[in-house]
């Protein structure tokens, strides 16, 4: 079920007794509890709303909530949040979860009582007895990370919706510097509504406001190793050292980026478009399109050269075999002295 | 600074000082404990930011042997000025805080050094200087306590129901608490307090704490309430306590004004047979006990089962037992709590239906004090 299906079926009075909200999109899942809260009003909030964390409380505190009537009011509201017995983590916990008593719990649930399970997770553990009963008894919300055109139509649904307007560029600018996530795009648009006095919210405003992550320098200095500038290459990675980056950290970064440089340029010279790219790699498809803009300026064997020159660093970075400050400097002024 | 005090006097007062010390605080200095001293006296502070206590030994009084040398102040680290005070040979002991905050407390042979902290950086104490305030009799105030932080939630995701509510109106005290599991009620009519008006709900651990200072030398005590702070006097002992902010919930809608079933059990008879069958719904993963009602045969029967263990079935006895046939499941922890609350009486219990919270009350007081406890669905 989408958020926007349950939204509608709450406010028709629909409301199942077990619901499993599966999915890491922070925006998505803060929409969930929201609609789910707007059961009760305030006077019933105090009283029959609870939250269990199941890193901190027992399972068994919230299978007592969620067994006992309501006090007043109609029902009972219970989130169960980090429900690690439905994944394939084990953290080490103090405390002991009653998972038999949850399988009793779905068999016969209370009907006066919404018992609400957030997995912040991409997938349950399928081996497990609990998840394969969860999925099948209860009423599963897909609050799964968007990606691709789902972000750009929510991103327009969303700023029209408040009745502002942005151009493509601006947009594109956005999601870049969010990293295509959707949760951080609506952080960053919050800045940028109260910005936007005329209700247009332009490029400059983007640039000003939201703030370029890891990702977003990494991307620049992607940029600067490509076209061999090696004074603005090593700049800003001291500036990413300052900023308390660790050396690994970066490394891995610019390697990932590199191996889909890599992968598009290989993909797109068998004819591939960038839709069919979005698809097969899974990633937005405003990075592919960049991705894209990239390699057509660059040839196969200095991608190659870039990606096995990061590669040989990672080895030597986890290793121990060298300074992991200094291997990136090294590796940048090799790399510059290569002829394409 | 420098005194010398009669120890088993000195730590009387210590130990009702450091009930307010924790060594959870955000403030270091918190985990001391201040030492003031004037020619009136040696004044005890501890606090923990949400309670603070504050604690004077008169010079006057006989039992301290408090010989004033030099006024002064100091802040000490609690639990360790604490352990050696405790452990000093004799009765008598002196405190010396010499230049860098440096103490000795010495008791006979003994003597000791420790490193203390300018009491100048110790947070103010909340200034209550409410003009009216009520006063209690401290057994009262105990056993209003005792009887409604038992109900108190220990959920901090609702931090309203962590307290109790405190209604003070046209001469009425009420005081609720609910985890919304369960509820306890108290009233208790005042006299002469025709213009006091308060509502405000105090957090059941500042009362917890509270109700242990108020000992049996204690006859009244004051009650001072400001905008987010409530102040209890108690003889030489001042207690000061942060409010809870917000609405608490209307509770008055919650208490069934009819029944359909009406038991009446000596109060530490049905506590006994509870007990009895708890000791398997503990074993057992959901703490649940059943009991079933037969009016029209007269029988009352309590059961209790662990899937790993076996199960408990008991005829109660009863005084008297009416209404319609009722089969219903509950916590027995909460009733555990709710009888122990009455003492030696006798209890009727009230029921409405298998799935909406019955009531409990005192046989001989029925409107001054009720315990609600919600029931629990089985399958």
């Amino acid at each position: 079920m989408k958020v926007s299906e349950l939204q509608k079926s709450l406010k028709k009075g629909d409301v199942q007794p077990v619901y499993l909200v599966l999915g890491q999109e922070d925006y998505l899942i803060q929409q969930v509890k929201t609609a789910f809260m707007a059961l009760l009003d305030d006077a019933e909030r105090a009283m029959n709303f609870a939250s269990y964390d199941m890193t901190v409380d027992p399972l068994g505190a919230a299978l007592d909530d969620g067994t006992s009537v309501p006090f007043f009011g109609d029902r009972r509201l219970v989130f169960v949040t980090q429900p690690f017995f439905l994944t394939s983590e084990t953290p080490k916990l103090p405390i002991t979860h009653d998972i038999a008593g949850l399988e009793a719990y779905l068999a016969h649930p209370l009907p006066t009582t919404v018992f609400v399970l957030f997995a912040k997770v991409a997938k349950l553990d399928g081996r497990k007895k609990i998840s394969k009963q969860l999925q099948k008894q209860a009423t599963v919300i897909d609050v799964q990370k968007l990606n691709g055109r789902d972000v750009d139509q929510q991103l327009m649904h969303l700023i029209q919706t408040k009745g502002y307007d942005i151009d493509a560029a601006s947009r594109e600018l956005l999601v870049q510097r969010s990293d295509g996530d959707f949760s951080a795009i609506v952080a960053n648009l919050q800045k940028l509504f109260l910005a936007a006095d005329d209700k247009k919210i332009t490029k400059t405003m983007v640039a000003d406001l939201v703030s370029p992550t890891l990702e977003n320098n990494i991307f620049d200095l992607v940029d600067y190793v490509l076209h061999k500038n090696t004074q603005a290459a090593i700049m800003l990675y001291r500036d990413l050292l300052l900023n308390k980056e660790e050396p690994i950290k970066i490394n891995s970064i610019l390697l990932n980026q590199f191996r889909l440089l890599l992968q598009v340029k290989i993909l797109a010279q068998k004819g591939m478009t960038q839709g069919s790219l979005t698809e097969i790699l899974k990633i937005h498809p405003y990075r592919i399109k960049l991705a894209l803009q990239s390699v057509r300026q660059f040839s196969m064997s200095d991608l190659t050269a870039a990606f096995l020159g990061l590669q040989e660093n990672d080895y030597k970075m986890k290793s121990g075999q060298a300074d992991k400050v200094l291997l990136f400097e090294l590796f940048m002024l090799k790399f510059a002295n290569i002829r394409s | 600074m420098k005194f010398t005090i009669s120890r088993s006097r000195f730590i009387k007062t210590l130990n009702d000082v450091q009930r307010a010390i924790s060594n959870k605080v955000t403030i270091p200095i918190l985990t001391g404990l201040k030492l003031e001293l004037t020619h009136n006296g040696l004044t005890l502070t501890g606090s923990d930011a949400d309670i603070s206590i504050e604690a004077i030994i008169d010079v006057n009084d006989p039992d301290a042997q408090l010989v004033i040398a030099e006024t002064g102040n100091i802040v000490l680290p609690a639990r360790f000025f604490g352990e050696i005070v405790k452990k000093l040979p004799n009765n008598l002991m002196t405190i010396i805080v010499e230049e860098g905050f440096q103490t000795t407390i010495t008791s006979g042979p003994a003597s000791f050094n420790i490193n203390g902290l300018d009491a100048n950086s110790y947070p103010r104490l909340p200034e209550v200087n409410a003009a009216q305030k009520l006063t209690l009799s401290a057994d009262i105030l105990k056993q209003v306590i005792s009887q409604t932080v038992i109900a108190v939630s220990n959920q901090e995701s609702r931090p309203i129901l962590t307290g109790v509510h405190l209604k003070v109106n046209d001469q009425l005290l009420s005081a609720v608490a609910t985890d919304s599991h369960r509820l306890s009620q108290r009233k208790l009519t005042l006299e002469n307090t025709q213009n006091l008006e308060y509502d405000v709900i105090i957090p059941g651990k500042s009362l917890t704490e509270l109700a242990k200072i108020l000992t049996e030398d204690i006859e009244e005590v004051d009650l001072r309430i400001t905008e987010n702070q409530v102040l209890f006097t108690a003889g030489t002992i001042q207690f000061y306590s942060r409010l809870l902010e917000g609405t608490y919930p209307d509770t008055d809608r919650l208490i069934p004004t009819e029944s359909t079933t009406q038991v009446e059990f000596e109060s530490n008879v049905l506590l006994a047979s509870i007990e009895r069958a708890s000791l398997l719904s503990h074993a057992s993963q959901n703490n649940v006990v059943r009991l079933v009602f037969e009016p029209a045969d007269q029988v009352a029967t309590i059961y209790s089962n662990s899937p790993e263990l076996g199960n408990v079935e008991e005829a109660l006895k009863f005084e008297n037992l009416s209404g319609e046939r009722l089969d219903i499941s509950f916590n027995p922890d909460y009733m555990k709590d709710a009888l122990r609350s009455f003492g030696q009486t006798n209890v009727k219990v009230a029921f409405t239906s298998a799935l909406r919270p019955f009531t409990l009350v005192p046989s001989e007081d029925d409107d001054n004090f009720i315990q609600l406890i919600t029931p629990v669905r089985t399958f």
